[in-house]
């Protein structure tokens, strides 16, 4: 009995100090999730705030190993710095448009070949060759999207340009959304294409081309149902087709006959990809924290498969002014068919690449973020500011496929990004 | 700049719309929308009304079938359930059972008797939730959202005329207002606040430009007896009505927090005007000596008991 007392007694306390900073914070927060928020989210309708948010992030490769490294290039690898834009406001009255304007500088040597160690022994361990190291290369990319917002729809499209000293891609697309079932229920689709060229550094040397394209079309639908008032679940297809040059023109393939020549990287000019995405996030009003488990499956004609475990906790603290994110991922897939990390004879079919990303791997990130919300201060702007951090890890073990030959190109890797976000 | 007014009555209240627009034709156009707004709440969450999903509630009360909420009716619990939690249990959209025992007309006092029966229907803890679908466990229990709903509904009409592009008008539901905007001259609204002790009249007059006012008070039903005064705003945990104060009128930005506030602050009794101090949120009250308090009263303002 006594002890019961004073339980409620604490609680009753506790309760009380509670109360003192969020009885206000409380009650507007809940009119706001009954009558729909101030600020829209982009779902329900246009953003009804200017904004303007700046992002940079850094991302940079481990060094290839000395073990795993052929002795040709540098050891370092890529790392690139990105500074990123953006601008979005209301128009007229049911719409809102954005820009995106991104820059970015890449450097480091990138893996070139693998060959066995002992270039007269195809059983000895395969090593990478990397590219000397490269002088800084520049991105440009360029964006305008846009929304207009029905009672219970919206229809969005975009466009944009990405420039490279020896790439340019112009790239378009429109996608909707449709609420039903009271808005618990939405739909979604998408179409998106785009329009590739590449005119390598120093075309036509070394079998290298001189000039070629490519193009593809990206198809995408989903559906989105609130299971109840804390759970969401999500399930969506995408298919892209691409067609063209679909080769790494920087990279070349090792085949030991001879002695050992390098061919060109040379892929099929045709890639059919489907994936299927389920999205499940679980809200937890007690602890003002949710959880997002996400699993994608994806195939493709070029035989790889790979499955891909997402699990995101978000925790909110002090009324939802700080924000902690950490998350984990898992993947594995399987290797393109005519994938090998060397060759013993060339391929009837001409094709060759060992290029890691379509080796058999898995790996693993791990990664946190870290948000602060400020309202209307200082100068009345809404601010946000964030930084995220993950680390990659891939080896051969990690995949759910048994690999026989690693591939030593896999790539670790650290992403750290800051973003700054003003509304006003 | 063209202005409508429109009367009518919508949930068992007068009110009223004062609208500027850019044209006759616009004005008419939501004014429609804003009744028709007006008739879709009171359909779906009148207790008198058969076909409403609170009817539908009540009746399943006991029964041990759940009732499948939409996510509306599911917002409006979550908010019924912030206010609980937040007042400590004063507001209960449950406790309307209680009005059973209180007929303001017949001078009478329930039995105790009475009032411990009904208690035993009343407790928001009690409701049985699963996933979104809700269950009242004893036969007799009730929701209802008259705590809120017009507090509620007024802010769907201020966010369909906004919606619609009105900036400048005021939207009144029998007391409770939302602002629009000011006049298109620049000018305030002026919002008269019924004195408690002779609502006919105002005691306080209140510029506003933008946000949500809404008043509480002990005068809307009540009887005395022996000089003591029986309001209709009844205390959850014990079936009486509350005391202390008389009246209370709330300022905030939207008008179901500025609504909540004053209902729960009447329930408070005399420890309201502390609670409302502590909120934050600009308020006056008067109470049952007609003592008067809050951060709203003007300078100088008459005393209205005086």
């Amino acid at each position: 009995m006594t002890s019961r007392k004073l339980n409620n007694r604490k609680a009753r306390r506790a309760a009380s100090r509670g109360r003192k900073r969020t009885i206000l914070a409380s009650l507007t927060s809940a009119a706001v999730a009954l009558l729909g928020p101030v600020t829209s989210s982009h779902a329900g309708g246009p953003v009804e705030k200017f904004g303007v948010a700046y992002a940079f992030s850094d991302y940079r490769e481990d060094n290839i190993k000395k073990s795993k490294f052929s002795g040709l290039g540098e050891r370092s690898r890529y790392k690139i710095d990105t500074h990123q834009f953006s601008l979005e406001g209301p128009v007229l009255d049911r719409a809102d448009i954005g820009f995106d304007f991104i820059y970015e500088s890449m450097s480091g040597a990138t893996p070139w070949f693998v060959q066995p160690e002992n270039t007269l022994d195809s059983t000895s361990k395969p090593v990478q060759a990397m590219s000397g190291a490269t002088v800084t290369e520049k991105r440009y990319d360029g964006s305008v999207s846009g929304n207009y917002y029905f009672d219970s729809a919206r229809a969005g499209a975009h466009v944009g340009v990405s420039k490279e000293k020896d790439y340019l891609a112009v790239f378009a697309g429109i996608n909707g959304e449709y609420h039903l079932n009271e808005k618990n229920t939405t739909v979604t689709g998408g179409f998106a294409f785009s329009i590739d060229e590449i005119k390598p550094t120093e075309g036509g040397t070394d079998g290298r081309i001189v000039k070629d394209d490519k193009q593809s079309i990206n198809l995408n639908a989903g559906v989105s149902q609130i299971l109840n008032r804390e759970t969401v679940a999500q399930l969506s297809l995408t298919y892209k087709h691409s067609r063209g040059f679909l080769s790494d023109p920087y990279k070349k393939a090792f085949v030991l006959q001879l002695g050992g020549i390098t061919i060109s990287d040379s892929r099929p000019d045709e890639r059919n990809q489907v994936s299927v995405l389920a999205q499940l996030r679980r809200h937890f009003e007690s602890t003002s924290a949710s959880v997002h488990a996400n699993y994608r499956f994806h195939a493709d004609d070029w035989d790889i498969t790979s499955h891909t475990f997402e699990l995101r906790w978000v925790q909110n603290l002090y009324d939802d002014l700080i924000q902690l994110t950490p998350h984990f991922r898992y993947y594995s897939q399987s290797q393109a068919d005519f994938y090998e990390p060397f060759y013993i004879t060339e391929r009837s079919d001409g094709l060759a690449s060992s290029d890691y990303r379509l080796a058999p791997y898995g790996s693993f990130v791990f990664g946190a973020s870290l948000g602060f919300r400020l309202e209307r201060w200082p100068f009345w702007f809404d601010w946000r500011i964030a930084a995220n951090y993950e680390r990659h890890i891939a080896d051969a073990d990690f995949a759910l496929v048994n690999v026989k030959v690693k591939n030593p190109g896999l790539v670790n890797y650290h992403f750290t990004y800051v973003t700054l976000e003003a509304k006003f | 700049m063209p202005k409508l007014d429109t009367q009518l009555t919508a949930l068992g209240s007068p009110c009223e719309f004062q609208l500027y627009g850019q044209s006759m034709d616009q004005l008419e156009e939501v004014t429609a929308l804003c009744r028709a707004e007006l008739s879709r709440i009171e359909r779906k969450y009148s207790r008198y009304l058969d076909g409403s999903i609170v009817s539908e509630i009540n009746r399943c009360a006991g029964s041990g079938n759940f009732v499948a909420l939409d996510s509306e009716t599911a917002r409006l619990l979550d908010y019924a359930k912030t206010v609980f939690d937040q007042s400590d249990g004063l507001f209960d959209i449950t406790s309307g059972v209680l009005r059973q025992a209180w007929n303001f007309k017949s001078n009478q006092l329930p039995t105790d008797d009475a009032l411990r029966e009904l208690c035993k229907r009343v407790g928001w803890k009690r409701v049985e939730f699963q996933g979104s679908s809700l269950h009242l466990p004893v036969a007799g229990m009730e929701i209802d959202f008259g705590g809120f709903g017009k507090e509620y509904a007024a802010d769907r009409v201020a966010g369909l005329c906004r919606g619609a592009g009105i900036t400048a008008g005021l939207i009144d539901l029998g007391g409770d207002v939302c602002i629009l905007g000011a006049h298109p001259d620049g000018s305030a609204w002026q919002v008269g606040i019924r004195n408690p002790r002779d609502p006919e009249r105002a005691m306080a007059v209140l510029p506003l430009s933008r946000g949500a006012l809404a008043t509480s008070g002990d005068y809307e039903r009540f009887m005395e007896i022996d000089g003591e005064r029986y309001c209709h705003l009844l205390d959850p945990r014990t079936g009486w009505p509350i005391r202390g104060l008389a009246g209370v009128s709330v300022v905030a930005e939207q008008c179901l927090v500025a609504g909540t506030a004053t209902t729960v602050a009447m329930l408070k009794g005399t420890q309201g005007p502390r609670w409302l101090k502590k909120l934050g949120l600009p308020y006056l009250w008067v109470d049952a000596e007609r003592k008067t308090g809050g951060s709203l009263w003007p300078k100088n303002a008459p005393n209205p008991g005086a």
